[in-house]
């Protein structure tokens, strides 16, 4: 279920609401709500095939079992909640089996469902081209990729990896640690929520009127984002890349709307989620501030994604030595994380080549130092340098294959025999609606005073008109459009 | 332990401002606005919603003893129940094409099935030619042939949705092969999309061709299986040879074209004789099918008017010995669901242009397999036939799915208890349990207004796997985009129906779209439903 569907917005939502809040009257009312959501998002999963619960279950149920296995025999805290970990005692080999078991339970996980197709191709061509036996297709099992396992992996081993660490209490109750996991605002699409972000807030948050009325703005200029600037924008992008040879200028027109369409689509996503997670009492932290506006690829990856990028660097750089190891070793982690972080988008080379070139860069700039390149340029145009580099990495990332990329990047560069097709691509992606749309997409990312999360946080009469219009422009608009998933559901 | 990022984002929403009644306005309105659609929906027809909802947890209950199954007629469900939502709401019918309606005269926006051209001034009730997206992708996008495209439609099909076949070229071998051994030559005519012919409101210069087009033709050249070039004798045409509105050929493309296939059969030796004698034309105004796709309101786009040629009598369609098997291109003019008469269609203007009668199956949007399944289970209709042409659109073969459907080696054995019963009764009697049922298209976005599924039913009371144990049924699932009965069934429901043989079913089941369940047989009697018991 996509938040921007008929089903998720008229159904779901209006019943967990009810539902949720009904149950938080009760007495117990904090656990049973938990309870109740845990349900709904369980429902909400299954919603893309039923059994891809059972796998969100299994893991849950694992991650939760070696929690509980890494403070066994530690007396209850005085308010009955399980124990802390003491940051600085030294591990027994039960708890570093337990976080190896976690680790491993999750990650097999990932690996099995999301890399073993990406194994046999690859395997495949390597056969075709070197002679060696190749595989009978018709034995092999096509793996299908459950919905947002690469996200649901990532918080319950954050979950395992807090507990360890000490930087979070377990939680003794089942209920409290599966609405964690399966929270429906953040389970398929992120952003990534750290048990040790939510652990206070499961125990105990608030509920306002002022808390929902903003989720209510979060919600609906995060819907206007994804319906009224990502779908038409896709459009675009769709047809530019899936056509054969274009000219240069359509090659630009479709790098630069699919730059728009991944930004308003994941943000909004993000946008919704946070929106969503007031509006049953849970803060999320931010996951994208104006990435747009970044003034170098470091800098980018402090404000694209969020989420990713901090428990990437909190679970992997910073274990793997961060910059601690001497230069060489830092740039071998930087390069390590940048390349995992691009597997983690998905199993393709593409994916690879795109983390590559982010690796790369970023390993640049630590070169440049406070000397950087970019430090000695005006603003317009570090950023305007850090966008097209970012967009030159997004082909990679868009394109359906390696040689596709290539020749998308050739087009650009006016290297492409355009085709017959290339003069309907024309026709058709430059109409005003197109124009209006990529307009006004980049009159918000590079023109706009405010972001949603503070646009929304003095919500005036005026403010308040604004994300009723926007809801009520999204709603309408979507009543014309056919389903549309968000890209972050692949991954 | 509160970490910063949550810190920050706690304090941050503790921060939020704003007066009592701003917020109050926005929580409610927010809920109201939420509520209202389906609670005017459940007002005005709560008993689909109700039922198709229901239907939910009701395949879900199948998960413990068969979880794959149970899992697939879930999703059927829950897509039942999303199209419900979507198309049922009284809001949405009137919201719909009234949000599209503006949105194209001002902007010229299509929608996720049709393309607006850019060859008019956008303005009411001026034509504006209007395309079928995915036909326009078929033509723009990748090579169908190519090892990459092939692969990645293959991948397509996963545990939930049955594999397709991409690649045409292995049926179209099978079946060459296969009507040969019966004595009977094939010619395959693969009909330009629009946007290939009529490209000019696209500003396409020169033809508009997939690159791996002409690789197809050649590869059916070489399997003495190819025909005249059509994309070259209408592109050589004088003006538009498709309709402004409609994804289908103008009358006089359609008789162009089956003038050449008149030529090319003689020279391939099939009798001759003497025109049939047409009477004038008739003229024939109707809504396109892309128009009503585009859900605009009525009047909106100005009607698409064509001329069409009658048969003076109709030929004995027994004596043929040429077989038009056929998709929409071939029931257009002659399919009154297709909006522009039944005065004639393909194989009436290839009769004239042969002088002799031909037969035709047609089942609109099944070029790809569906009109070969509909030949294997009347296999007998080649008995007397020289040549099969076999059209289809030519976005087929990029979206096609072309599986191996292999003609019996004997004709199809009817059961004697599944007899024919004269029209209008009940007819046989059918009770048992549904064991599988193909999806009904969206009504929205299915191409055509009509749709056929097929469901196999195990007969109560007869054991599994005793001769005449399960019945394979078609009934309507879409009449005039409105969901049937059948549209409505899941696995495991008890069914009460009267059937007849399959062959005697109205002239619109015979040539409407069909979903079919890939696990059907072929030469098994099929039957049609009829009637519906109460429940």
């Amino acid at each position: 279920m996509v938040f921007s569907s008929e089903a998720f917005l008229y159904v779901f939502l209006p019943v967990a609401l009810l539902a949720y809040y009904a149950a938080r009257m009760l007495p117990g009312g904090n656990r049973l709500s938990h309870g109740v959501l845990t349900l709904f998002s369980y429902a909400f999963y299954g919603w893309a095939n039923p059994l891809f619960t059972v796998l969100m279950l299994g893991s849950t149920l694992v991650d939760y079992a070696l929690g509980r296995v890494m403070v066994a025999g530690k007396p209850l805290d005085v308010d009955g909640r399980l124990p802390t970990l003491t940051p600085d005692t030294p591990r027994t080999r039960r708890q570093r089996a337990a976080l190896f078991g976690s680790i491993a339970t999750n990650l097999g996980l990932l690996a099995f469902f999301k890399y073993f197709n990406f194994g046999i191709d690859t395997y495949a061509t390597v056969a075709d081209t070197t002679g060696l036996p190749g595989l009978d297709p018709s034995l092999l099992l096509r793996v299908t990729l459950p919905l947002g396992i690469s996200f649901y992996t990532f918080q319950s081993m954050s979950y395992s990896i807090d507990v360890y660490r000490g930087h979070a209490k377990p939680l003794r109750s089942f209920i409290d640690f599966a609405c964690y996991v399966s929270m429906f605002p953040q389970l398929v699409a992120g952003p990534i929520i750290r048990f040790s972000e939510v652990a206070t807030q499961l125990q105990q948050r608030t509920h306002t009127v002022a808390k929902f009325a903003r989720g209510v703005g979060f919600f609906s200029l995060g819907l206007a984002k994804k319906i009224c600037l990502a779908n038409p924008a896709a459009e675009i992008a769709d047809l530019v890349f899936d056509a054969p040879n274009v000219a240069a200028a359509e090659a630009w027109l479709g790098t630069f709307a699919y730059s728009l369409q991944i930004y308003f689509d994941f943000s909004g996503y993000s946008d919704m989620a946070i929106g969503l997670g007031l509006m049953l009492g849970f803060a999320f932290p931010k996951n994208f501030d104006a990435p747009y506006r970044s003034r170098s690829i470091t800098e980018f990856w402090q404000r694209w994604h969020i989420s990713l990028s901090s428990w990437l660097r909190d679970y992997l750089y910073i274990p793997l030595g961060g910059n601690r190891k001497g230069e060489a070793r830092t740039y071998v982690n930087l390069a390590m994380v940048m390349l995992f972080g691009g597997l983690w988008h998905g199993a393709s080379w593409n994916f690879v080549v795109w983390g590559a070139i982010h690796g790369l860069m970023l390993g640049f700039e630590r070169a440049q130092g406070k000397a950087s390149l970019y430090r000695r340029l005006p603003a317009f145009a570090s950023v305007g340098i850090t966008y097209a580099l970012v967009c030159f990495a997004w082909v990679f990332f868009r394109a359906a294959t390696l040689p596709g990329a290539l020749d998308h990047l050739a087009a650009m560069m006016g290297q492409a025999e355009p085709t017959s097709a290339a003069f309907a691509v024309r026709a058709l992606a430059w109409q005003p609606y197109n124009l209006v749309m990529m307009g006004l997409g980049a009159l918000i990312v590079w023109g706009a005073p405010w972001q949603v999360w503070d646009f929304t946080r003095s919500l005036t009469p005026i403010r308040g008109a604004v994300v009723a219009a926007a809801l009520v422009l999204a709603l309408v608009q979507l009543s014309t459009q056919s389903y549309n998933p968000f890209i972050y559901f692949l991954f | 332990m509160l970490i910063d990022r949550e810190k920050q984002a706690v304090d941050e929403m503790a921060n939020t401002t704003g007066s009592p009644w701003v917020l109050w306005t926005l929580t409610y309105g927010f809920l109201l606005l939420l509520v209202i659609p389906t609670a005017t929906h459940l007002a005005t027809s709560s008993a689909t919603l109700i039922r198709t909802g229901i239907a939910i947890p009701k395949a879900l209950t199948g998960l413990p003893t068969g979880p794959f199954d149970a899992s697939h007629d879930t999703l059927q469900a829950i897509d039942a129940f999303e199209a419900e939502l979507r198309n049922g709401s009284p809001l949405a019918q009137k919201l719909r094409p009234a949000t599209q309606t503006a949105l194209f005269r001002t902007l010229g926006v299509g929608n996720a099935q049709v393309i607006a051209g850019t060859d008019l001034p956008v303005s009411p009730r001026v034509g504006r030619r209007l395309y079928f997206r995915p036909a326009v992708q078929h033509v723009m996008g990748p090579p169908f042939l190519s090892q990459a495209r092939l692969k990645k439609r293959r991948r397509e099909g996963n545990a939930w949705t049955a594999a397709i076949e991409p690649d045409p070229r292995p049926a179209v071998r099978h079946f060459a092969e296969d009507l040969r051994r019966r004595g009977v030559e094939l010619m395959v005519l693969p009909i330009p999309v629009k946007a290939s012919v009529d490209g000019t409101a696209l500003r396409v210069p020169k033809a508009l061709r997939n690159p791996s087009w002409d690789p197809f033709l050649a590869s059916l050249d070489r399997l003495g299986a190819g025909g005249p070039n059509v994309l070259d004798l209408l592109r050589k045409r004088k003006g538009a040879q498709f309709l402004e509105t409609d994804t289908h050929w103008r009358p006089e493309a359609m008789d162009a074209v089956a003038q050449i296939v008149a030529a090319s059969l003689k020279k391939r030796g099939v009798k001759t004789g003497r025109r049939l004698r047409r009477t004038a034309p008739v003229e024939v105004q109707a809504t396109g099918d892309l128009a009503d796709l585009l859900g605009v309101w009525p009047g909106t786009i100005a009607l698409d008017t064509v001329q069409v040629p009658t048969l003076g009598s109709p030929p004995d369609r027994s004596k043929a010995t040429v077989l038009v098997l056929g998709d929409s291109f071939a029931g257009i003019y002659e399919d009154p669901s297709l909006g522009f008469g039944d005065h004639g269609g393909f194989a009436d203007a290839l009769a004239h242009h042969l002088g002799q009668p031909v037969d035709a199956i047609v089942v609109n949007a099944g070029g790809a397999w569906q009109t070969r399944q509909a030949l294997a289970d009347q296999a007998d209709r080649l008995d007397d036939i020289d040549v099969v042409v076999w059209l289809f659109t030519g976005r087929e073969l990029s979206l096609g799915d072309w599986r191996d459907v292999r003609l019996p080696e004997t004709d199809a054995v009817v059961d004697p208890r599944w007899v024919r019963v004269p029209d209008g009764e009940a007819g046989l009697p059918i009770r048992g349990t549904v064991t599988a049922i193909a999806p009904t298209a969206n009504p929205l976005s299915s191409t055509y207004p009509d749709q056929v599924v097929a469901l196999s039913v195990a007969i109560e009371g007869v054991p599994k796997g005793a001769p005449g144990s399960v019945a394979w049924l078609m009934a309507w699932g879409l009449e005039d985009r409105i969901q049937q009965r059948a549209s409505e069934l899941a696995v495991g429901d008890q069914i009460s129906v009267g059937a007849t043989a399959f062959g005697d079913a109205p002239r619109a089941a015979l040539t409407a779209g069909r979903s079919e369940l890939p696990s059907r047989p072929t030469a098994v009697p099929l039957l049609w439903v009829n009637q519906w018991e109460s429940p």
